[in-house]
């Protein structure tokens, strides 16, 4: 499982919310909206259910909301780029997080769903992709960056 | 029309087995074995009692017999390891000369001197006790292999009586074909010789082991490009019949051609026969029990003179005496155990098929001898033997079920499945294992794999209700990422659970339950309703106490 399987130019967006719920809620439509997908309100309560029993933030900038649900048959991702940094979104090493990568996935999914993320993590760990997404104002750019990565 | 009415085939073969199963019930009840029940009811339904069952019927169903003796021969041959006879070889040999010829002697020489004080004829008399002797041998192993299965029961004396049943009617065929022959020359009828007896008798054997012996390795050979049980299954219950076909159209044993299938299969693919064995014990129990009614239901006891009944006991006496008194010599003899020795005799009463089936042949052969008025040699043997079948028949099962309860053999045959079956899931289900929050971090979920012996952790939500697992297998895929560790949580990466058990659930049911699901553990609740998790049952740690409670019921026995 990759960012090609995962994603598309139209789930990257640029965030201006100033907090994590905020940030959630902006990406959670972009991936409701998808065809087979659970509404935006019951994403939105997984979402947050997950945040509350330990924040997502994972280091280096990096955010990665993610749930499971039985409703959802594939795993689909978006990614929000917010260029100051989230001020509530409490992470690992306490550093602001500036790139949410967010993920949904079926039950059933739990290997596509392991490498998923540990391919976030590998491909964001290098500060140099960190520091090239952050440049750019292209979401093509961005998507191309994190399939290549 | 004929102005009666006659029930179809399978109307008596429905009679027979549902009786048979409710006879048998009752006998439990009152702790006899079960195969008493379905004689009584035979005799009940047969020619003795309400006269249900005709001897016609009896006579259209002698194919069921036939099948129902090969079953019988094909499982007691697999029984029958080459490494039991290098073992005990020289035992079974000298328990078996000892107990079918000390009987011979005994009821021949007792029923030569009661038939002499009807008859006031030696050679007459003399003709019916050699007969007598010889049936007398033959020991009944369907009804005493049954009463061993009943009981569940495994040891040194279950091992000899298996031996020992399956080899008698070999010899109490020998001994028929001498002592019909003797009676033949006794009474001058048609010049027969003991050469050409024994040679009529060798061909039956050694027809019948040699009939077995090729369809064994034929069965075997086709076995090796058939693995799918149902096609074994098919493939031998073809072969079975054909061998039965071949030995009735040659006049040949069907249990020992059948037998011998057995025998060869069980020694040249003990692994490979091993399943089709058990898959052919379980089908087996009606055919067993409409066979045992037919059995009773052959049985004529009517119109039958007095005085016959004092040979009747005189036979059964001698008998016993002679099989207990013969097993006991050829146990002392060949040094075989204490139970062996003692208990072997009472073991094998039981007098059925090849007893009823000689008589019936000497019947035949041995008309035309008029002993007293009214009454041929081979009425005399007809009614006789059937009598004392009956009564050895009743008694028998008992004694065997006496034997092996004296030897402590009782119950030592159990299997894991019975201990499964006795089980509930609460007798094995692990209480040790701390579950996980939802919110432990995986650091700490691998922490937890490392320190605890199980393959499956349950995880719950604040309230003690269950929600998930996590199974080693998902962890496998997280270990070589341990930059994950720090921030995944075990509900991020636990499966829902789709499947529960209870604590009270059968733990057969259960096991079966993680087979279907292909999942080695599952978490275990106090009932569906509250969800409450009581622990988790693994497939290793419960059959791993399953075994322990085998050995010790076993051990217990010993």
């Amino acid at each position: 499982m990759t960012f090609k399987d995962a994603l598309s130019p139209e789930r990257i967006v640029f965030l201006d919310s100033g907090s994590r719920a905020d940030a959630i809620s902006d990406l959670v439509p972009l991936l409701s909206n998808l065809p087979g997908m659970p509404d935006a309100d019951k994403m939105m309560v997984a979402f947050l259910q997950r945040e509350e029993m330990m924040s997502t933030g994972i280091g280096m900038g990096i955010g990665v909301p993610h749930i499971r649900m039985l409703e959802i048959s594939d795993l689909v991702m978006a990614v929000g780029i917010h260029r100051t940094g989230i001020y509530d979104y409490p992470a690992l090493d306490n550093l602001p997080v500036k790139i949410v990568a967010m993920i949904a996935a079926g039950v059933s999914q739990h290997g596509e769903y392991i490498k998923m993320l540990s391919n976030i993590v590998m491909v964001l760990k290098s500060a140099e992709t960190r520091e090239l997404i952050l440049a750019t104002s292209s979401v093509e750019e961005i998507y191309h960056i994190l399939c290549e990565g | 029309m004929h102005g009666t009415f006659n029930l179809s085939i399978l109307a008596i073969l429905g009679i027979c087995t549902a009786g048979g199963v409710i006879g048998a019930w009752v006998f439990q009840k009152l702790r006899i074995p079960q195969v008493v029940g379905y004689i009584v009811i035979g005799v009940l339904i047969g020619e003795t009692g309400i006269g249900l069952v005709t001897p016609q019927d009896i006579s259209d169903l002698l194919p069921f017999n036939n099948f129902a003796l090969g079953i019988i021969g094909f499982l007691v041959g697999g029984e029958l390891h080459g490494t039991l006879f290098k073992k005990y070889g020289k035992q079974f040999t000298l328990i078996l000369l000892g107990e079918g010829l000390a009987t011979f002697v005994l009821v021949g020489v007792t029923s030569t001197l009661i038939v002499f004080c009807v008859c006031h004829n030696w050679v007459n008399a003399l003709a019916a006790g050699v007969v007598f002797g010889a049936i007398a041998s033959a020991t009944d192993p369907a009804s005493t292999l049954d009463v061993l299965w009943e009981y569940r029961s495994a040891g040194v004396l279950t091992t000899s009586i298996i031996a020992i049943v399956a080899l008698d009617d070999a010899l109490a065929m020998t001994l028929y074909g001498l002592g019909s022959s003797i009676a033949t020359i006794l009474t001058q009828s048609d010049g027969a010789s003991i050469g050409g007896a024994l040679l009529h008798t060798g061909f039956e054997l050694f027809g019948a082991i040699a009939t077995g012996a090729v369809f064994g390795f034929v069965l075997n050979a086709m076995m090796r490009y058939m693995p799918q049980t149902e096609r074994r299954l098919g493939i031998s219950l073809g072969i079975i019949l054909l061998c039965i076909g071949a030995s009735v159209a040659f006049n040949l044993d069907v249990i020992l051609s059948t037998m011998t299938v057995g025998i060869v299969l069980v020694n040249t693919a003990p692994r490979r026969s091993k399943k089709l064995f058990e898959v052919i014990r379980s089908f087996s129990t009606p055919i067993y029990i409409v066979f045992f009614v037919l059995v009773g239901a052959r049985l004529s006891l009517k119109g039958m003179p007095a005085w016959i009944w004092g040979l009747v006991l005189a036979y059964v006496l001698m008998r016993s005496l002679g099989k207990w008194a013969g097993s006991y010599w050829g146990g002392y003899i060949s040094g075989a155990e204490r139970p062996v020795r003692n208990l072997m005799g009472m073991a094998i009463f039981a007098q059925g098929g090849v007893a009823v089936g000689l008589s019936i042949v000497a019947s035949h052969n041995l008309q035309h001898i008029i002993v007293t008025e009214g009454i041929s040699l081979g009425d005399m043997i007809i009614f006789t033997v059937t009598a004392t079948t009956l009564c050895v028949q009743l008694i028998g099962p008992a004694f065997t079920k006496l034997a092996i309860t004296k030897a402590g053999e009782i119950g030592r045959n159990i299997t894991e499945s019975d201990v499964m079956a006795e089980f509930t899931v609460n007798d094995v289900v692990n209480t040790d294992i701390t579950p996980l929050k939802e919110a432990t971090l995986l650091s700490e979920v691998i922490h937890h794999f490392s320190e605890q012996d199980t393959f499956v952790y349950p995880v719950v939500r604040e309230n003690g209700e269950i929600c998930g697992i996590v199974t080693f297998d998902m962890l496998k895929e997280l270990l070589n990422k341990p930059d994950t560790w720090q921030w995944l949580l075990a509900r991020d990466i636990m499966q829902p659970v789709q499947e529960h058990l209870t604590a009270s659930m059968n733990l057969e049911e259960a096991i079966q339950t993680l087979l279907s699901i292909q999942v080695d553990a599952l978490p275990v609740v106090e009932n569906l309703e509250n969800n409450r998790l009581t622990g988790v049952l693994d497939i290793r740690t419960a059959r791993y106490k399953v075994r322990a409670e085998l050995m010790r019921r076993q051990a217990a026995t010993i």
